[in-house]
């Protein structure tokens, strides 16, 4: 189930309000808990013992872990392993076993023996839940936090239905306290919808209008590219994606709230970044704060040496890539960013940091190889990401734009520019701005809560809106 | 202040899930929707394996996204959203000067195997197989001694490209690759566009404002084109030979699909012969069933929202339109072998003046058109298909 479905907003998401809140305390998280396996199940029935189980495994060793850390450091070692050896092999299993066996079998005389299994699909948020898991034991192993010796309440940290298919990653000593107590007040929920409702309508409004122009601009670059449908083809990815993930994010933040949780940000107005390694302290926060976490600094982050440093690097950029999808352009993807990081590191953060006018260079670098990045990204076909990229210098094209691009230029311009302005912090400052200098603004929340739910709502059911012309024959 | 603020904005949040949540459940469940022309998801039976299959899940989403409250008032408040973002387009609707509404986006074939959705692209490949499979099939047909006519007709985006900002240039493309390979080959087509353009700047009704067909002035307007590409305008009867009925309030399908509620309906018109002679003709189907007793219009259409479906009955893969009268006299009638989509319906009436009818659906899979002209006798065969189906369909790329 997604959060920007009708059944989700008016079916599942009011009856789940209603059972939380009727609860008395104690067993909210059990209503959590069962409520997600409903939420999960809805799509992926037969997953659920998939989660149940790498759940249990983690709780289970989370006893031995937790009572051995300080005794015998060896044996809680043993169990850590077995926790995260357990989790990660289903992770491997499901999302890349197919991958190594397609590749393998391009060696000639493993052609053949080797099939792909069929019906191995991915079971959804897997990627998510396997790495929330894991810190739970990795932090309990480290004495960060306790046992958890309350399965319900474990479960409830993992399956928690806000982020469970999207994220944002919620490292378990974050989140701990928060599961044994938790305030719910009228003020924390409002905040909660207003976050949604930011979320909801950045998804639906801006979201799913620039995968539309993207889509369009796609076909057309296809059999008449151009330099401009090239431009704007990068242009409507690198906001689609930034408005998709991030308003998916602010929902799960603010479902967070609804139910007296709070989550970490998970973005940071990433197209404001100075650099590349700017980019990435903002763009999905709770990914690259766990890899740092649990593998850049493990592996001796920069305490080693210089080189030592970059091999961490490059692991940590090509296990990001690889966790994104089993494919090579996530791989390649990862490693472009490696390249780029230790660039950065190596010369261009410190030209950057020069003047002003080098500070703006930095911006428009990062901006740039960001959004040629999102090609790699999002073509499993690398020839279509390099045409497209090849067409935004002039390489392949049939001039510098058409007249149907031109049109859809024109007519996207607002959508763009309102984009553009909602990617920054401004109008957030603007309206905190007016409120402070006259209170009486604040009247217009409400309003504006309500418009922007309603709006996006009517956005939602047309898109599912097919009319079926029967009768054109 | 503050505070009041928060409970404002908590409780119209619960007010609005719950309420739409409460009437989704309350209301009765629609089982056809007659804007969008079908059937609507009801409320699916629940077994334990179409559970696991993952059946029930997506029964139940499109359950709740089908029978929605209020989905005609969300449509338009969505085009409406559209319009004041400046998009000048809602569901892939141009809406332009005096209410006129065109669809811009088809479905098309990218390539000769890859179809895609919602695009106003089209394989120049695909489009050119359907039009060289019309040369060969007027090759064919002219060994059997069978000449052969082809009008495909305009859509309405190409005929009111003028009223939008909308380039010209895509539906141009389509007119010349057309009219280049029907001229090189010597097809005997019946080019309209320039013609519908011109009238229709000149304020002529000729295609539907919500509708995707031409009016019943287009259709005559076509008819006469035909009878002159048949060297026959000598016979074409003249516009003054009908009364007029006039049917207020249709909405056609693309008012359907762009959802702009405040765009005023069509008037669908029924040209009637002054002297009452429509009710000597006869509709039947291929089982020889009666589809229409008498005359052309199928009634029950006119009081429904499908307003053009009378015409002919809607939709029917082989018809015959023959006049009872002239057949108890026992004089034979030319034979016209009709294949055709649903342009072809309002042409009909003024056809059948002149031959007993054939009508073959283009779509129905009955493409051997030389065979049927052999079959059923025809004199001649006349080809009337709008242009979405060269681009959409494969109908005439399977024609020989």
């Amino acid at each position: 189930m997604v959060f920007s479905s009708t059944i989700f907003l008016f079916g599942f998401l009011p009856l789940s309000l209603l059972i939380y809140y009727v609860m008395p305390f104690r067993g909210r998280n059990l209503a959590l808990f069962i409520l997600s396996m409903i939420f999960y199940g809805f799509g992926e029935p037969t997953y659920i013992a998939v989660m149940l189980f790498s759940v249990t495994v983690a709780y289970l060793t989370g006893f031995p872990i937790g009572k051995h850390r300080e005794s015998n450091p060896r044996r809680a070692k043993i169990w850590l392993t077995v926790s995260l050896g357990l989790n990660l092999a289903l992770l491997l299993f499901f999302k890349y076993t197919n991958f190594f066996i397609e590749n393998l079998a391009l060696i000639p005389p493993l052609a053949g023996v080797l099939e792909p299994i069929e019906g191995l699909t991915l079971p959804i948020g897997i990627s998510f839940y396997t790495f929330q898991i894991m810190s739970y034991s990795i932090d309990l192993y480290r004495g960060d936090t306790d046992t958890q010796r309350n399965y319900v309440a474990f479960g409830a940290y993992v399956s928690l239905f806000p982020q469970l298919i999207a994220g944002p990653i919620v490292r378990y000593k974050d989140v701990n306290d928060q599961l044994i107590g938790r305030t719910h007040t009228v003020d924390k929920f409002s905040s909660g919808v207003r976050r949604f409702t930011v979320g909801f309508a950045k998804k639906i409004l801006l979201g799913d209008s620039l995968a539309a122009l993207y889509a369009y601009l796609e076909t057309t670059a296809e059999t008449e590219p151009t330099v401009l449908a090239s431009w704007l083809l990068v242009l409507a990815y690198t906001l689609h994606i930034y408005f998709d993930f991030s308003g998916y994010s602010d929902m799960a933040i603010g479902l967070g709230r609804m139910l007296g949780f709070e989550f970490l940000e998970n973005f940071n107005y990433p197209y404001l970044a100075s650099s590349i390694t700017d980019f990435w302290r903002r763009w999905h926060i709770s990914l690259s704060s766990w890899f740092r976490e649990y593998v850049y600094i493990p592996l001796g982050g920069n305490r080693k040496g210089l080189f030592r440093q970059f091999l961490n690097m490059a692991v940590v950029w090509f296990l990001t890539g690889f966790w994104h999808g089993s494919a090579w352009n996530f791989i390649l993807w990862g490693v472009f960013y490696f390249i780029l990081l230790a660039l950065e590191k190596a010369v261009l953060l410190r030209w950057f940091e020069r003047s002003p006018l080098t500070r703006i260079l930095g911006h428009i670098w990062a901006l740039i190889l960001v959004g040629i990045g999102w090609m790699l990204f999002d073509h499993g076909d690398l020839s279509e990401a390099f045409t497209i990229v090849g067409g935004m210098f002039g390489i392949g094209v049939v001039g510098l734009s058409s007249p149907a691009v031109s049109y859809e230029l024109l007519r996207a311009l607002p959508l763009l520019a309102v984009s553009l302005i909602a990617a920054t912090p401004y109008p957030t400052r603007l309206f905190r701005k007016l409120t402070d200098k006259h209170p009486a603004a604040a009247l217009c929340e409400p309003v504006l809560v309500a418009l922007g739910l309603l709006v996006s709502v009517a956005y939602m059911v047309s898109n599912t809106f097919s009319p079926f012309l029967y009768y054109i024959f | 202040m503050k505070n009041k603020i928060n409970a404002t904005v908590t409780a119209l949040f619960l007010v609005l899930i719950f309420g739409f949540g409460i009437a989704f459940w309350i209301l009765p469940d629609v089982t056809f929707s007659p804007e969008e022309n079908r059937t609507l998801q009801t409320f699916p039976t629940l077994s334990a394996e179409d559970w696991l299959d993952g059946k029930v899940s997506s029964r139940l989403t499109s359950y709740y996204s089908d029978q929605f409250p209020l989905r005609d008032l969300w449509l338009s408040l969505h085009a409406v959203s559209e319009l004041a973002m400046g998009r000048g387009e809602s569901n892939g609707v141009l809406v332009g000067e005096n209410h006129q509404l065109a669809v811009r986006r088809f479905d098309a074939y990218l390539s000769l195997t890859q179809r895609l959705e919602d695009t106003d692209v089209y394989s120049p490949a695909h489009v050119q197989s359907g039009l060289d499979a019309v040369v060969s099939l007027q090759k064919s047909l002219a060994k059997q001694g069978i000449p052969l006519c082809v009008l495909l007709a305009p859509r309405t985006i190409d005929v009111t490209v003028g009223d939008f900002a909308y380039p010209a240039d895509l539906t141009d493309r389509l007119d010349q690759a057309i009219q280049k390979t029907f001229a090189d080959a010597n097809v005997n087509s019946v080019e309209l566009l320039a013609a519908f353009r011109e009238m229709h700047e000149n304020g002529s009704y000729v295609y539907y404002r919500t509708d995707h067909h031409w009016t019943t002035l287009g259709a005559y307007t076509a008819y006469a084109a035909v009878m002159e590409a048949w060297g026959m305008e000598q016979d074409t009867l003249p516009a003054d030979f009908f009364k007029i009925r006039t049917i207020p309030s249709f909405y056609g399908t693309t008012y359907s699909r762009s959802g702009m509620l405040f765009i005023p309906p069509d008037t669908l018109e029924i040209w009637e012969a002054i002297d009452g002679s429509d009710a000597r003709f006869t509709v039947t189907n291929e089982k020889n069933k009666t589809v229409i007793e008498s005359g052309f219009i199928s009634e029950k259409y006119l009081s429904e929202k499908d307003k053009y479906g009378a015409f002919l009955d809607g939709t029917h893969s082989l018809l015959f339109i023959t006049d009872r009268e002239a057949a108890a006299r026992g004089e034979s009638r030319p034979r016209l072998l009709l294949a055709r989509d649903s342009f072809a319906n309002s042409m009909v009436p003024f056809l059948a003046r002149h031959f007993d009818i054939c009508m073959v659906n283009l779509s129905g899979g009955m493409t051997n058109l030389s065979r049927l002209a052999e079959d059923y006798g025809c004199d001649r065969v006349l080809i009337v298909c709008n242009r979405e189906n060269l681009v959409t369909a494969d109908c005439l790329r399977n024609v020989k």
